[in-house]
């Protein structure tokens, strides 16, 4: 008797889903996934004969197929009921964090090659920081038997490190020890977070404090340092205090990021995130803007109702943004109630910096503000000419790479500098 | 296009079985034909035709068996030609070309012809009509499309199992499309979805995973195999079932593929319970024809290694393939000439460890193409890496119970439960079982994770 149930059963379900398919209005945009789906494809001789048509298809009912993500949270629960701690390439780790298995690329010998020639071109100090991830920073959470991922990204990281000629940041440590008194990765989302990004921060400032070589950057820096204690005296501990005293503020509790995306919901709840906090006087000075002048806020607080909250900071990425002081940098001493210092003197002693970065620079990027005279951010996945003729070009005294490790090798981009 | 996968269930199956059944009978083997057609067109837009043409040469030949019987061994000739020599340019060139030129050193120009899927399925299929007309076991078909019709089946077509002109002739032109075989179709065609979509993937994943590692130690090496083990009798069997289960739903009845080969007590006993519409082609139209066993134990032997070697090569135009042909040809030689009779007269338990030993060291030479990773992999099963490492336990724990379940699959278990009339309300619960296995396979197909297609070589 089951067959005949059956025979009604599940026809009855199909119907309903394909029902449901052809009833619900369609979609162009997954905010949750962060992307477009697939577009209805067109019927053409041309992508028949080739196969294009027909993958297409496939695609286009996959990604509108009803219910999208609760038949993924369905599928990534009965894994887990079988046992399975990788799912669709993430592993469920203690503590509800979801870590990405680490694949090693091989290319860690080629990209070295590659920032090598630049670095030798240019003349700025080069500096590269290759962010190991969540599976290194939280190796201690991860599924038994599985910590070979975490000493395979070491293992390649080590090779890059030992390949590079230019200065490069070491944050294994730091960042497994600052994991252990805060959050250094989200748990559902593959970035860093704050807390993970100041630290790497204040290595990289130390670095460049502590290069003996008379450096125009760094003199600068000492320069300006001298110069802001005159002003104001006893506030200036570390130079980015003159600025604004570091504050955060926590400005989302919902946030469910790419990781999430891969296995669905299934209980796991949401991240905050936590940002620094910059006053708007602060922010009404600083001009962001993109290759033709188009002017992107640094914390788009829109992108909050979105699914892709991460684009919080910078607004997301985009291939060249160009940060500096616009208008009166007096105001904010004006504000912070200690005097007017010159603008000339502002921008004659701070230095430049480029920094050639994936996403992880997002959230970075803010906390060096009071830091450059300028930032330059450029994506090289979109930025065809040479990059460096343009830090020559325009005096840029530092070059950051900003990395992280679980795509750095297959990134098409860093292949490409020149 | 393959059953596995999101619009092969939800739009040509439902499209199909709407339209098959709405129109007068007459129609329905033409509209079987168009979306036969179509199916293979979605993966192979242009090898269709090819299909198409070897189908044309076969149902010649039948009309010309038929009206020049004097000639028959001409005709039969130009047809087992033309078939072959269509499987060994597109299939083996490629290969052939490698070997020849690695052996005299030379070197040999490339053909890169791309194998047409299923190629190997149909051509056998379709010879099988030519022998069959010769022999005078088949009713010669006069209608082309009638032909193509059977050649191009899309429930059969693309994974097997290979469907004899003869099992179904008399289907072609009268069958029975009744609510019993709708019923049963669904649910045959449910269990072989569950077997690949639930069970064969599942399963793959973890060999997929320990294959891609290096040097791996025997407990993970055992692990990785024993999921492809499992992954190729759920997939294979579940395309069967599928195909079987299709079958049904249009009134065809074709043979059984794989009778639960795992709980064989022999090898050759296995291959009675393996992928059948194979081997019983290679029975009927080279084994017996070259004599069988009705001859002197040199020629026996002999006999018996052409097949196997055959069979390997059927498989895959690969060394590996071969040398699995090979392999299997021995270990029955030896079950027939050697330690058969002492197998015969063992505990139960040491004929099953036996068997399945046996088959576990065929699988591991049929899942690598590549005779380096072959080799690696061989002395990993015997400890050259050492027993187990921390990994091994992450592979224990994320499949033993997808393992499980596996075994407890692969024998009559369930299957019999199943036969059985229970109580309605145990019945009903069978019902929900099946409808929420179903949602399973759903959610892991629109999940688009990993679902591989394993026949693309064969």
């Amino acid at each position: 008797m089951h067959k005949k149930i059956n025979a009604i059963l599940i026809p009855v379900i199909m119907i309903a889903l394909l029902g449901a398919f052809v009833l619900l209005p369609p979609k162009d945009f997954s905010e949750r996934e962060n992307r477009y789906l697939a577009p209805a494809p067109k019927l053409s001789i041309g992508t028949v004969t080739d196969g294009s048509f027909m993958e297409d298809i496939a695609d286009y009912v996959s990604d509108h197929f009803p219910f999208r993500d609760f038949w993924i949270g369905v599928n990534t629960r009965v894994g887990l009921m079988r046992g399975k701690t990788l799912i669709n390439g993430v592993y469920f780790a203690d503590d509800d964090y979801l870590i990405e298995k680490y694949e090693p690329s091989g290319n860690m010998k080629k990209i070295a090659t590659v920032v090598n020639n630049f670095a030798d071109k240019v003349d700025a100090k080069v500096t590269f920081m290759a962010v190991p991830t969540s599976v290194v920073i939280n190796r201690d959470r991860l599924p038994a038997g599985t910590e070979g991922d975490a000493d395979a990204q070491l293992e390649e990281l080590k090779e890059l490190y030992d390949a590079l000629d230019c200065y490069t940041i070491e944050l294994t440590e730091l960042l497994t020890k600052r994991n252990n008194s805060g959050q250094v990765f989200y748990r559902l989302d593959h970035h860093w977070t704050n807390t993970g990004a100041l630290a790497a921060y204040g290595e990289y400032y130390k670095l460049m404090r502590s290069l003996g070589d008379p450096v125009s950057a760094v003199e600068k820096r000492y320069k300006h340092q001298e110069w802001a204690a005159t002003i104001s005296p006893g506030l200036l501990s570390d130079t980015r205090d003159m600025f604004y005293s570091h504050t955060y503020k926590e400005v989302s509790d919902t946030f469910r990021g790419t990781l999430f995306n891969k296995v669905g919901e299934c209980g796991l709840g949401c991240d905050t995130i936590t940002s620094l906090y910059l006053g708007p006087m602060f922010l009404e000075m600083i001009s962001c803007r993109t290759e033709d002048g188009t002017q992107v806020p640094l914390f788009d607080d829109s992108k909050l109702e979105t699914a892709d909250q991460y684009a919080y900071f910078l607004s997301g990425n985009h291939p060249f943004l160009t940060i500096s002081y616009e208008g009166a940098v007096e105001t904010i001493y004006i504000s912070k109630d200690t005097g007017p210092g010159p603008l000339e003197m502002q921008e004659a002693i701070l230095p430049d910096i480029l920094i050639v970065k994936d996403s992880f620079a997002n959230c970075m990027i803010p906390l060096m503000l009071g830091d450059y005279a300028s930032i330059t951010v450029l994506d090289p996945r979109y930025y065809g000419d040479s990059i460096s003729s343009y830090v020559n070009e325009n005096g840029i005294d530092e070059v950051l790479f900003v990395y992280n490790m679980n795509t750095l090798g297959t990134d098409l981009g860093i292949r490409r500098i020149k | 296009m393959v059953f596995s996968s999101i619009p092969f269930l939800f739009y040509f199956l439902v499209l199909f079985l709407a339209l098959y059944y709405v129109v007068p009978f007459k129609l329905k083997n033409y509209v079987l034909l168009v979306f036969s057609l179509l199916f293979y067109a979605w993966g192979e837009p242009i090898y269709v035709f090819l299909m198409m043409f070897s189908a044309g040469v076969d149902w010649l030949d039948g009309l010309m068996l038929e009206k020049h019987p004097k000639a028959k061994k001409l005709y039969l000739t130009i047809a087992i030609v033309i078939n072959l020599g269509l499987l060994c340019f597109f299939k083996y060139a490629n290969f052939l070309m490698g070997a020849v030129s690695s052996v005299f050193k030379i070197a040999v120009p490339a053909v890169n012809v791309t194998l047409p899927i299923g190629i190997s399925f149909y051509t056998f299929q379709s010879m099988s009509y030519s022998l069959d007309v010769y022999r005078g076991n088949a009713k010669v078909e006069h209608n082309y499309f009638y032909y193509l019709m059977y050649v191009s089946m899309f429930p059969q077509l693309i994974a097997g199992p290979i469907v004899r002109y003869q099992t179904i002739a008399d289907e072609v032109r009268n069958r029975q499309i009744t609510k019993e075989n709708f019923v049963n179709g669904v649910s045959r065609f449910l269990l072989g979805l569950f077997k690949k979509v639930l069970l064969a993937n599942a399963l793959g994943e973890l060999f997929t995973l320990v294959s891609a590692e290096s040097n791996v130690p025997a407990a993970t090496a055992w692990l990785g195999l024993i999921g492809f083990a499992l992954q190729i009798y759920f997939d294979f069997s579940g395309y069967s079932d599928m195909a079987i289960g299709l079958g049904l739903m249009m009134g065809f009845h074709f043979l059984e593929n794989f009778d639960h080969p795992y709980i064989s007590r022999s090898v050759t006993e296995f291959w009675r319970r393996w992928h059948m519409s194979l081997s019983t082609w290679f029975r009927d139209y080279v084994y017996i024809p070259l004599g069988g066993n009705r001859v002197s134990v040199g020629r026996h032997i002999f006999n018996l290694m052409v097949v196997w070697l055959l069979t390997g090569f059927w498989h895959g135009a690969a060394y590996n393939f071969i040398l699995w042909g090979i392999y299997y040809g021995v270990l029955l030689i030896l079950e027939k000439y050697v330690y058969g009779s002492a197998l015969e007269k063992a505990p139960t338990l040491v004929k099953h460890i036996y068997t399945i030993f046996a088959f576990m060291i065929g699988w591991s030479l049929f899942a690598f193409d590549d005779m380096g990773a072959f080799g690696k992999f061989f002395v990993s099963l015997f400890g050259a890496n050492g027993f187990a490492d921390a990994k091994t336990f992450f592979y224990f724990r994320s499949y033993i119970i997808s393992i499980l379940i596996g075994v407890v699959c692969s024998t009559p278990l369930i299957g019999d439960f199943l036969k059985k009339e229970h109580k309605p309300a145990v019945e009903l619960l069978i019902s929900l079982v099946t409808a929420v296995l179903f949602i399973m396979a759903v959610a892991a197909l629109v999940t688009d994770s990993y679902n591989p297609f394993l026949y693309f070589r064969f």
